[in-house]
């Protein structure tokens, strides 16, 4: 690949990952609050506070789109200038009486409170010495980092000093890490996993309790999904507890009979029973989609998403016979272009709304993949363009009956007549 | 602790339950310890209706022709913002970040500003850029007029010095901890008169109008109006043709802008108006009242143009102001309206109504709710404001109702109230859904957020016919929900 740095002479500027944004573009990254929202909002049984202004709170409330339990101090400037720490240690209190079973709580900082200096850990410990309740600091400016990468990895800190150790179960038993529940896709991967008599302990974190948080080194296995945000909270489980992980995917169906059988061979199960689940699932899955097959052949796509679903989906589109012609990711790490180079056309990282729209104008694809944020300039140049996350009503994408539902999703989109009525 | 919702097929995948954190009227629900439920004694603030300043400031900027918002504060400030814009309109907004990170945290934001808006002007050549600061910036204390300054010399040398007749500046300063989005658009509407607006010495004819946080279908309805007055208008921060245009499909030219908005000569000829008025006093009432100061053009700060006497007012004056009769076509919308109100008298008189929303929202439905015949009782006003209060005191008064103003307040105290004082109908915005299906009243949507349902941003609530929309929304609601078993073939 080649890699000029110019702009012009390649559809998007091919930048390497990991570098900050420059100042003046429109980039689709966000803040580091925005990626510990991102990663704790959907933990239950906890009270969630955010120290700072009113709209840190209010955007907080709305984690993927799905409206959240969230507190927050609301400060105004006289407690910006004589310090809030007052004003946290009542609202503390208080959330925890309007919230009288929760079992600990997450107190996340924004930028506000990191300028002026408040020491939340001093805080936070004086209250769980009173309450009796633990206290988790998130320490989350939203300067504090280059993207909301950022916030993933403070966010997974948080969680480790949570975790306890604890007595095996007796089933085998996995947790699924960095599995966010978009639209239920835990729930299809729960049912596989069920099918092959394994239990899943908890779904880290989109379908978690702090109770089982604590709880987390029962299990015998971590299935790792999401590389880029949970992979340095998976190593450190198994450092720890010495609590093995193994990296899946779910996405696609040579990857999910790949993950099962990996599951079934880490956990000693009979590969009969896996062979016999994955040969079923399989059938039925093609016998629903082979319809379709012929309408992607060599369609080509231009994916812009945030980073660990690069690779994944890429597969799953070679699968369907897309051509993916060039890749971008909004945050990714080196892994997931690793992951995703073999997948695609050019990869890049970081591209402004200008790039996208030139990548759109040079390349015209069949298709554009992006986020749910910018998939409306897309569709408003007349692309056929499909959002992650999706919204619940078009179900999970994960596992046979997600490959199913993402097929049906491609074909909304791709065979919408809508497209084709653009010229008067 | 969780709410037993009826099944969802979805997609070949039943969901059992959809499992929500509101904790619902659920045997399991505890009610909070009552000295808790005044948001004024308390200090944990539990779901506001009101979010940060920028957002208001960056709203009125993108209703400005090819103008960009240049966010100086971290990323999350225009991400989270582009994701409100993206969710209610479902159209792209362009606004860009100053991207703070831990440098600009230590050094200030000097440096990002400088290189942030050469590359703006570079790669988007925008007709304006509104400089919005957030909190950081503001708790860090960069000098931004100074730092303009300096980027714009520093342009100046690199491009040469046409390129400052290109772009204008404005800078509107938005601590979020000062105020709310209202207060974000009421400083924009400020900065951005005093900045661009000229008194020639030629007086026109104009008249010009600050709307608020009016939805394209709004602002539509309000040129539908003035059209057939005949009079000579201007929208400000007009975003009916910029956050609501049509498929394209690839421009000649990118980066794409929306062709629509406010042009920067009708800013700088403000100075020359007849007459300005402010259609939400504390959305743009401050850019009405500076420009009279200023400028000596007359300024009318009036409420919101909903329902029948809010818009006689407004149409009142301004033929009054602009010498120009009221049309007869303006008296047969008017005429509809009031037929409207007639024949659906016996649904919505007496009705008891809820009503959450912004200052100007809550105070001109209040007045609505009251022409209609029904009994305002629970008002949230999601940002404190005086004049709203005193408007919703004063139609309580003339219509002879007492209901409990929350002024300022959360929506946790609003929502206690109305879960022990159950409302026939709930007007708000879209985060009341919860309270409307935990209380199982219906919610008619309006005012600032409505993003989950298609199309309310093309349908107008303002004048006669937005009045007679409105009306029909209110009815409908409760028809379906309240007679749900009647099939009367009337």
């Amino acid at each position: 690949m080649r890699s000029c740095g110019n702009y012009g002479c390649m559809p998007l500027r091919i930048k390497p990952c990991g570098l900050a944004s420059e100042p003046g573009g429109m980039t689709q990254r966000s803040c580091v609050y925005f990626g510990a929202r991102y990663v704790l909002g959907p933990i239950r049984e906890a009270v969630h506070l955010v120290h700072g202004p009113v709209g840190c709170g209010y955007y907080g409330a709305m984690v993927r789109g799905e409206a959240k339990d969230l507190f927050g101090t609301a400060l105004t400037a006289g407690e910006i200038i004589f310090g809030g720490l007052d004003k946290l240690r009542k609202a503390l209190h208080e959330a925890f009486a309007l919230r009288p079973s929760a079992r600990g709580a997450f107190l996340y900082a924004t930028c506000t409170t990191g300028l002026i200096g408040e020491d939340l850990a001093g805080l936070a410990r004086e209250i769980e010495r009173e309450s009796g309740r633990r206290i988790v600091v998130v320490d989350c400016p939203g300067f504090s980092g280059k993207s909301q990468a950022g916030g993933h990895a403070v966010a997974y800190r948080s969680l480790l000093n949570l975790v306890r150790p604890f007595s095996k179960a007796e089933h085998p038993t996995v947790n699924l890490i960095g599995e966010y529940n978009v639209a239920g896709e835990a729930r299809e991967i729960k049912r596989l996993l069920e099918k092959l008599g394994v239990k899943v302990h908890t779904v880290l974190t989109g379908d978690t309790r702090f109770s089982e948080i604590e709880r987390l080194s029962r299990a015998h296995l971590n299935l790792l999904f999401c590389g880029s945000t949970a992979r340095e909270f998976a190593s450190a489980l198994k450092e720890r507890f010495g609590l093995p992980y193994l990296k899946v995917s779910f996405y696609g169906l040579s990857a999910v009979g790949a993950s099962l059988r990996k599951v079934g061979e880490a956990l000693g199960l009979s590969s009969d029973k896996v062979e016999d689940l994955i040969r079923e699932e399989e059938t039925r899955t093609f016998r629903e989609i082979r319809s379709w097959l012929k309408l992607f052949s060599g369609k080509r796509v231009l994916v812009v998403l945030g980073a660990g679903r690069l690779g994944p989906l890429g597969r799953m589109l070679r699968e369907l016979g897309f051509e993916v012609i060039g890749a971008a990711s909004v945050f990714g790490s080196s892994e997931d272009h690793q992951e995703a180079a073999p997948f695609s056309g050019f990869l890049t990282d970081d591209p402004g709304d200008d790039e996208f729209e030139r990548a759109l104008s040079m390349l015209k694809p069949d298709l554009v993949i992006t986020n749910a944020r910018e998939q409306w300039r897309a569709v408003k140049l007349g692309f056929p363009t499909l959002s992650f996350p999706q919204e619940r009503r078009r179900g999970p994408y994960t596992g046979y009956q997600g490959f199913v539902n993402f097929v049906y999703s491609l074909v909304r989109v791709l065979r919408a007549p809508v497209w084709r009525l653009k010229a008067l | 602790m969780i709410n037993h919702v009826s099944e969802i097929p979805i997609e070949g995948i039943t969901y059992k339950q959809l499992r929500i954190e509101k904790k619902p009227l659920t045997p399991e629900y505890v009610p909070p310890p009552p000295e808790l439920v005044p948001a004024a004694k308390r200090a944990v603030c539990i779901d506001p209706s009101r979010t940060c300043m920028p957002f208001g400031a960056m709203w009125a900027t993108l209703g400005v022709h090819r103008a960009i918002p240049f966010v100086q504060g971290a990323q999350g400030c225009t991400t989270y913002v582009r994701y409100t814009f993206s969710r209610i309109f479902r159209e792209p907004a362009s606004i860009a970040t100053a991207s703070f990170h831990e440098d600009a945290a230590v050094f200030g934001g000097r440096k990002n500003l400088i290189r942030g808006v050469r590359n703006l002007v570079c790669r988007y050549k925008p007709e304006l850029i509104a400089i919005v600061t957030t909190c950081s910036s503001e708790v860090i204390g960069d000098d931004i007029q100074s730092f303009l300054a300096e980027a714009q010399d520093l342009m100046e040398e690199e491009f040469g010095p046409e390129v400052l007749d290109l772009t204008k500046f404005v800078v509107v300063n938005t601590p979020s901890f000062a105020g709310s989005h209202v207060e974000g658009y009421n400083r924009a509407a400020h900065e951005f008169l005093k900045a661009l607006s000229r008194k020639s010495g030629q007086p026109s004819e104009d008249l010009y109008f600050i709307p608020g946080f009016l939805m394209p279908g709004d602002l539509r309805e309000l040129k539908h109006l003035f059209e057939l007055m005949g009079v000579s208008y201007h929208i400000l921060f007009d975003i009916s043709d910029t956050l609501d245009c049509p498929l394209v499909g690839m421009p000649n030219k990118i980066p794409y802008y929306p062709p629509g908005g406010t042009r920067v000569e009708e800013f700088v000829r403000a100075g020359d108006a007849k007459a300005i008025f402010a259609l939400s006093p504390d959305a743009g009432g401050a850019g009405a009242k500076w420009l009279s100061r200023r400028h000596k053009v007359s300024a009318f700060v009036l409420p919101m143009p909903i329902g029948v006497g809010n818009t006689d007012e407004l149409l009142k004056t301004v033929s009054e102001v602009s010498g120009r009769p009221i049309p007869e076509a303006i008296r047969w919308e008017r005429g509809i309206l009031l037929d409207a109100m007639a024949d659906t008298l016996h649904y919505t008189m007496m009705k008891r109504v809820a009503i959450c929303g912004d200052p100007d929202f809550a105070a001109a439905a209040t007045r609505f709710v009251c022409e209609l015949g029904m009994i305002p009782t629970y008002i949230l006003v999601g940002t404190k404001s005086s004049s709203a209060a005193e408007e919703i005191w004063k139609v309580c008064e003339e219509y002879n109702y007492k209901p409990v103003i929350m002024n300022g307040s959360d929506q946790f105290e609003w929502e206690y109230a109305l879960k022990n004082d159950k409302p026939d109908v709930i007007l708000g915005h879209s985060r009341c859904v919860n309270i409307s299906k935990e209380i199982r009243v219906p919610l008619v949507r309006f005012g600032f957020p409505v993003y989950d349902r298609i199309g309310y941003q093309r349908e107008p609530i303002v004048g006669y016919r937005g009045g007679e929309r409105f009306l029909a929304r209110i009815v409908n609601a409760i028809l379906d929900h309240h007679y749900p078993d009647d099939r009367t073939h009337q």
